[in-house]
């Protein structure tokens, strides 16, 4: 049994990696079309490895392979897996949609002159991944962590020859880094304040409650942190700001990396460590707020995007922002279930707008779309299911997903935060609306023709869309004569909030499905009478230019701390070393050029100024002799 | 198990190659240089795992002094990466450098040698003879075969740290005398002195203003701020084999000294100091990290990274924790090998286009695309991006460092803003060279070929190696460490 797990867990990790290693050489040899079916094949039989962990894992297991960081007296990190619901469900939905979403990417990605590369950072990427969700140490998590950030810079950057595109990734992987170094600082803390950083051994700890005031005060220190690294990989406020700009890279990184499965490793983590947090109140409330503030002000900004693409990444970092509000508010299972059906719709919608793309031959901006439905009816058809989806109508994945949220936040009682939570899930309807509609209806106002895609696009997304139709089944609620799956599922591993049982709650949650389907559909109607028949501009009024420049959010962060930073150096450079460093230096060789010069003027080869100087010794000597006795 | 002649072999094959290769023939010299390096590395690896060898023979009696040698896991990993990045070194050199092949060689080996000598003393005089004498091959390398500016970076190698030097040789001769008046015998052995000094210390602030001058002189050589501002200008003039064995090797020769000698003679000293150096590392991290993002000679820039990384070991080494202890230790053999790879690469670059401005290249990665994916590995180590060699050092620096009794967590959490630094430092300079487009006409640039393979494979390995298994080379720095940390007084373990 255990050497099975070790084996299956391992292939699944492993194989990836060595595919990575082998497409970047590979495909000059073997050709465009092996290479991708080969790459796509790892990652099925990683699915498979994970499919079978999940049937025959039970409950949780631990698979240990060898030691990693020895500190000198002892074991500090082993590379060893802890496979339980909250992993195994993730990594089934990251081989899962990661082989779908690497089949689309051969008919994608078809002609590039990068074909290989793009495969090769992809298996890496999944590597990663499976790194990052699958390790029971923090450094191990860690060590995911970067590497998922690693990929997601290289793919950002994928076409380096633009200069955007690269600084797009580098922009990515620094601001990511300042999430990393917080979740370095919590990993000091948790050491400090246990002594290990297996999450096992930690959590032991944690639930056996015999932890002093000062492990607490530590601990407050980690989530602190941890909170930073979560907000940095899964764009929340205040360092959402690298993950529109990420959209340079591919779609389907986009879609894999930046909708369904990295960005998502903040609310994993958080999940994980779930107990840690429950010691502070406080932080999960600061979870709470960042999420709802997020999830609003992203939407805010999706809005006014032209750019089909930016649309969609405003979305997903509002869409997170819904996570961690379930975070905050003690619900994982509904983060988790809404992750889920995100990754499904989200990945839906950004292959849609892939699609879209690769038909309009690389145009983006939806301004320069319209009428495609006809063109590209599967394209057309699977969209709008996603549209449907995220916009939270019944009987889609998304509308359970989100209700369920929705229900979690108006039973918390923070007012604030429940009318953000409606407000937002309003919003998205909209901007979705706002999207399909520009996308698919009204006249064609680009300039060329367009084309459907492929098969291996297309059947992915029908592949998607079904899962997006059904995905809600996953957990549906008891209180629906459901059974809730996804509840009992991860109810192993971490605690749910009650939201209430019997007739009256019954009432309740209808009252409030109605409600918000009711809502949804609304939006859906004044997005279909706003743009049905959209020529060239919409919001024409100079008061939403505070939303079309997204709040001038990336200019306050670059005049505030990019350019302030940059002086810094050239205070620190030309100032510091050059000036006070260098110039005491000089200085001082200058005195001591000049007194040697003074004394060189004594050795003029004057016999009499000689003789007097000799003199003058001997008088000094002779004094200081007589003194001294 | 090796005897302690091995020791005298040790010390003895790069001296006498020196002397021997400029009787050599001229189309020879390489071949034979090259072979002797080989060999040599051949020779350091056959000790492995046999440390703890020690040798004594007088030198001068009448004042106690001897040549006394003693190799432990410490300076066996630093006697061992000097052997092979002097085999980098000369094979990069290989058709590269032209001009007085006879001296360059010979001063290679002679730099070994000195560097050899230096790390196997135990007498403290024996110590700063070689300690002054590496002094010598190095000002002769930058200075013949260096850039244009190089008799002014010599000159301020030279000056910076033949001062230091003189601080030490001032603490060294208190000790000595110290030593000769309570017991009437003459001696420089350190392990003399650090037992006596240990059960009869001396007043307090006389110890302190020993420990001051070592590690000053130590810290110059590091370099610490706020001695650093020798580094740029020595680098940037150095040739490439030069600033490899400059970076890789003679910088560790500070913080070595700091952990072999100064700390241990007065562990107490050293807490009470430990504040003030520790605030120093942390300002060279970072003072490096922002100044290094605005150079535009790469050289520069790779040279005020080492300030940053190893203002990294020196908050470990001052933070005084067995596992920062380590993480500093391993982290100086990282830097060795990754920094190493960066001069070596980028020394590849700027044969071939004679510039090292940062914005005359671009689009690399498409050109040479085997030479970027080499250094962005590298780089990537440089970043401390966990699995490569980087991210454990510096790992265990700030963990060990964040468990310190004398050092306070501010600092830590400061120096670990030094992860965010150092990514924007490197991601910029690897988008100035790989990404982007070519800023002139670069289509006259080779990739790397089988030489360079040669060169950057047994790197890139280490690289991964170290990152992902360091067991191997931790259990040995652990030994040394453990042992340092075991005879120092209780309240400082």
């Amino acid at each position: 049994m255990d050497a099975s797990l070790k084996i299956l867990s391992g292939v699944a990790v492993i194989l990836p990696l060595l595919g990575s290693c082998i497409w970047f050489w590979a495909k000059n040899k073997i050709g465009e079309k092996i290479t991708g079916l080969a790459a796509t094949g790892t990652l099925v039989i990683s699915f498979i490895c994970c499919l079978t962990l999940f049937w025959q894992i039970e409950s949780s297991a631990r698979v240990e392979f060898f030691s990693w960081i020895w500190m000198g007296s002892s074991e500090l990190v082993n590379f060893s897996f802890l496979l339980d619901p909250l992993s195994l469900a993730l990594g089934l939905i990251v081989t899962g949609v990661g082989s779908l979403i690497h089949l689309y990417a051969t008919g994608y990605m078809h002609g590039d002159e990068g074909f290989g590369r793009f495969f090769s950072y992809l298996n890496l990427f999944i590597f990663a991944m499976l790194m990052l969700i699958w390790s029971d140490s923090m450094p191990g998590i860690f060590m995911g962590w970067e590497g998922v950030g690693l990929c997601s810079y290289l793919l950002i950057s994928f076409w380096f020859s633009d200069e955007a595109n690269a600084t797009a990734g580098k922009k990515a992987f620094i601001v990511n880094r300042v999430g990393d170094f917080g979740f370095l600082v919590a990993m000091f803390c948790i050491f400090k304040a246990f002594g290990t950083l297996s999450i096992p051994e930690v959590l032991a700890i944690v639930n056996s409650g015999n932890l002093d005031i000062v492990q607490v005060g530590w601990t407050q220190w980690a989530c602190l942190g941890l909170v930073l690294g979560a907000a940095g990989k899964s764009a929340q406020i205040p360092l959402y700001v690298w993950l529109p700009d990420a959209m340079a890279g591919p779609t389907p990184v986009s879609a894999l990396i930046h909708a369904a499965t990295m960005v998502t490793a903040g609310v994993y983590l958080c999940c994980r460590l779930q107990p840690l947090f429950f010691l502070n109140p406080g932080v999960m409330e600061l979870i709470a707020y960042i999420g709802g503030l997020t999830a609003l002000f992203a939407a805010s900004i999706a809005i006014f995007q032209n750019d089909i693409k930016k649309v969609l990444a405003y979305s997903t970092i509002s869409q997170l922002g819904y996570m961690f509000l379930a975070v905050g508010l003690a619900a994982p299972v509904a983060a988790y279930f809404h992750l889920m059906t995100h990754a499904f719709f989200k990945a839906l919608l950004f292959l849609g707008a892939g699609s879209v793309i690769h038909g309009l031959h690389h145009e983006q901006d939806m301004r320069k779309m319209g009428g495609l439905r006809k063109q590209m009816p599967i394209t057309f058809w699977t969209m709008t299911i996603g549209v449907l989806a995220i916009a939270g109508t019944p009987p889609f994945a998304g509308f359970f997903s989100k209700d369920e949220i929705l229900h979690i936040v108006s039973g918390s009682h923070r007012g604030l935060l429940s009318n953000i939570a409606f407000v937002t899930a309003f919003m998205t309807a909209f901007y979705m609306g706002r999207l399909w509609i520009m996308t698919f209806f009204g006249k064609s106002r680009g300039h060329r023709e367009a084309h459907e895609s492929p098969w291996s696009m297309t059947a992915v997304l029908c592949v998607l869309a079904a899962l997006s139709a059904f995905g809600g089944l996953l957990n549906w609620p008891e209180l629906w004569g459901g059974n809730a799956w996804l509840e009992h599922y991860l109810g192993q591993v971490v605690t749910q909030m009650d939201v209430g049982h019997g007739a009256d709650a019954l009432e309740d949650s209808l009252k409030l499905a109605g409600f918000s389907s009711l809502m949804g559909l609304g939006a859906l109607g004044l997005a279909w009478w706003k743009y049905r028949d959209y020529q060239t501009q919409d919001f024409r009024s100079p008061a939403f230019n505070l939303f079309k420049n997204k709040y001038y959010i990336d200019e306050f962060y670059d005049a505030v701390i990019v350019r302030n930073l940059k002086r810094s150096g050239e205070f620190l450079w030309k100032v510091v070393d050059q000036g006070i460093l260098d110039g005491t230096l000089n200085g001082l060789a200058y005195q001591a050029k000049k007194t040697s010069e003074r004394f060189r003027r004594l050795q003029n080869g004057l016999l009499q100024g000689y003789a007097l100087w000799i003199w003058l010794g001997v008088l000094i000597l002779m004094i200081s002799a007589w003194s001294v006795r | 198990m090796l005897t302690s002649n091995y020791l005298l072999l040790l010390l003895l094959i790069p001296f006498v190659s020196a002397l021997l290769i400029p009787v050599l023939g001229t189309r020879v010299v390489n071949a034979v240089s090259m072979a002797i390096a080989g060999l040599y590395f051949l020779v350091v690896l056959m000790g492995w795992n046999s440390w703890n060898l020690s040798f004594s023979a007088d030198w001068y009696e009448p004042l106690g002094l001897k040549y006394s040698l003693y190799l432990d896991s410490y300076s066996y990993l630093l006697i061992l990466l000097s052997s092979f990045l002097t085999i980098l070194c000369l094979l990069y050199s290989w058709k590269v450098v032209e001009a007085k092949q006879k001296a360059y060689h010979s001063l290679f080996h002679l730099l070994q040698a000195t560097v050899v000598a230096c790390l196997l003393s135990e007498d403290l005089v024996f110590f700063y003879v070689f300690w002054e004498a590496m002094l010598i091959p190095m000002y002769f390398i930058i200075g013949v075969w260096g850039g244009p500016r190089r008799l002014y970076a010599t000159m301020k190698f030279f000056l910076f740290t033949f001062s230091g030097s003189i601080l030490m040789l001032i603490g060294l001769i208190c000790l000595y005398v110290f030593f000769y008046q309570q017991t009437g015998v003459w001696t420089a052995s350190f392990e003399v002195l650090r037992e006596h000094f240990q059960s009869h210390p001396l007043p307090f602030y006389i110890e302190q203003l020993i420990f001051m001058s070592f590690v000053v002189s130590f810290a110059i050589k590091v370099p610490l701020f706020p001695f650093h501002t020798w580094l740029p200008d020595a680098h940037v003039e150095a040739p490439t084999a030069g600033s490899v064995i400059l970076a890789g090797v003679l910088l560790k020769m500070g913080t070595y000294g700091l952990m072999r000698f100064a700390i241990p003679m007065f562990p107490a000293a050293a807490a009470s100091f430990a504040t003030p150096l520790s605030v120093l590392s942390v300002v060279g991290i970072i003072l490096g990290a922002v100044v290094a993002w605005r150079q535009s000679d790469i050289k520069k820039l790779i040279a005020y990274s080492s300030v940053s990384h190893l203002g990294f070991v020196t908050l470990g080494i001052f933070a005084l924790t067995e596992t920062s202890w380590n993480g500093a230790f391993l982290q100086m053999i990282n830097h060795g090998i990754t920094t190493g790879a960066l001069f070596l690469l980028i020394g590849f670059i700027y044969d071939q286009k004679h510039s090292r401005d940062i914005e005359r290249f671009g689009g690399l990665a498409k050109q040479l695309p085997r030479f970027s994916l080499i250094f962005i590995i590298m780089s990537l180590s440089s970043v401390g991006l966990p699995g490569t060699n980087g991210f454990i050092g510096e790992f265990m620096i700030l963990l060990g460092s964040f468990q310190s009794e004398v050092v306070s967590k501010l600092w830590v959490v400061l120096a670990s803003t030094g992860v965010i630094l150092s990514a924007i430092y490197t991601l910029h300079l690897v988008q100035k060279l790989c990404f982007g487009k070519p800023a002139e006409d670069n289509s006259f640039m080779k990739d790397i070929g089988w030489k360079e393979y040669l060169l950057y494979t047994p790197l890139v390995v280490l690289v991964f190696v170290i990152g992902l298994y360091p067991k191997w080379i931790i259990a040995p720095i652990h030994e040394t460490t453990s042992a340092i940390f075991n005879l120092m007084p209780n309240g400082m373990r």
